[in-house]
């Protein structure tokens, strides 16, 4: 019973832990968040308007960021047990792009600051482990330069700020699951002190009976 | 739950929010079509809720999807969806816009409840 009482308790201190960690990521986000909104709102002022909307994103345009679920081992817990990982690059499944060899013309046309951007990724061995690694002659756009080569640094400052805000996000998620993990725990531990305090009441009842049997009995 | 074996397939982050919010995030590189379909939806004052509602309930069915973000003044629009979502994935997340920074979301006090 003592163990239960420590365990529920060392569980509730760690919820609120988790609980506060949570409020302060959030925090981080929002201001991160901030940061990039001010940054966009400038640079659309310095490059003018219409040079920065939705009319410039690429129509082509293949997620460079994403996400990977994995499963972390729990015992007994088969809810709320994975965890998001953010990842750089294409992965192995991916559908070949139909205009790659358009778009390597167009790299080669192009001025020297568009090829020195570019970042081709190599062919690997296929490794099967919790994070894939990135498919073969991929080529890896930078979503910036939809909006032009020399883009205002305002507009960089924003996307590492959006960048970050993403990681810290993903961070945010994979508490908010440790969160229900422990929801979980600590309603799996009440109920268990719940069925020991009955049998202790029940254990307690028949002791009583008896004793009077015994005294009825004198 | 019964979609936890098909988890592996789900990579990408889809956003629903206003311009600047799926700019910025695109910027960030999670912006991704396939033919007709896309992981984004810029809304503004002239998108109709139903709209919002079918790219909301799209996402959600969606067998790639790990993460929908969504602007917390367009989740409030449709609120009844977002609340129905239970499922594991894609997972939800609410995020502040420019215009309506993050309100605080009372969620965490199902543990008080049960003391």
């Amino acid at each position: 019973m003592e163990e239960i009482c420590i365990k529920l308790d060392k569980v509730l201190l760690e919820y609120m832990d988790l609980i506060s960690i949570y409020q302060e990521n959030w925090q981080k986000i929002s201001k991160d968040l901030e940061c990039g909104y001010l940054q966009l709102a400038h640079s659309k002022y310095t490059m003018g308007p219409g040079r920065l909307s939705k009319d410039q994103f690429d129509g082509r345009m293949q997620a460079v960021t994403r996400s990977l679920i994995s499963e972390i081992e729990e015992e007994n817990l088969k809810d709320h047990n994975y965890q998001f990982t953010l990842i750089n690059g294409y992965l192995e499944n991916d559908d070949i792009i139909p205009d790659e060899s358009e778009s390597n013309q167009i790299n080669n046309n192009s001025s020297t600051l568009r090829r020195r951007n570019i970042k081709e990724s190599e062919t690997e061995p296929n490794v099967k482990t919790k994070t894939e690694q990135p498919s073969k002659k991929q080529i890896v756009r930078d979503p910036i330069h939809w909006f032009g080569l020399l883009v205002p640094s305002t507009l960089r400052e924003s996307q590492k700020h959006f960048k970050q805000s993403l990681v810290n996000m993903v961070g945010l998620l994979n508490i908010r699951n440790e969160i229900l993990m422990k929801e979980v725990q600590f309603k799996k531990l009440k109920n268990q002190k719940e069925m020991i305090m009955q049998e202790l009441i029940k254990s307690k009842e028949s002791i009583n009976e008896e004793k009077k049997t015994q005294e009825n009995a004198l | 739950m019964a979609q936890l074996p098909s988890y592996k397939d789900r990579n990408f982050i889809a956003i629903i929010g206003d311009e600047d919010s799926v700019t910025g995030l695109l910027l960030a590189g999670i912006g991704h079509v396939n033919g007709p379909k896309k992981n984004f939806l810029v809304v503004d004052n002239k998108t109709p809720i139903s709209k919002i509602e079918n790219t909301f309930v799209e996402f959600t069915s969606r067998k790639d999807i790990a993460i929908v973000l969504i602007n917390q003044h367009v989740a409030d629009d449709i609120r009844h969806l977002v609340d129905d979502h239970d499922q594991a994935f894609p997972t939800v997340l609410e995020i502040p816009s420019k215009d309506h920074p993050y309100g605080i979301i009372i969620r965490f006090i199902y543990i008080f409840l049960f003391v």
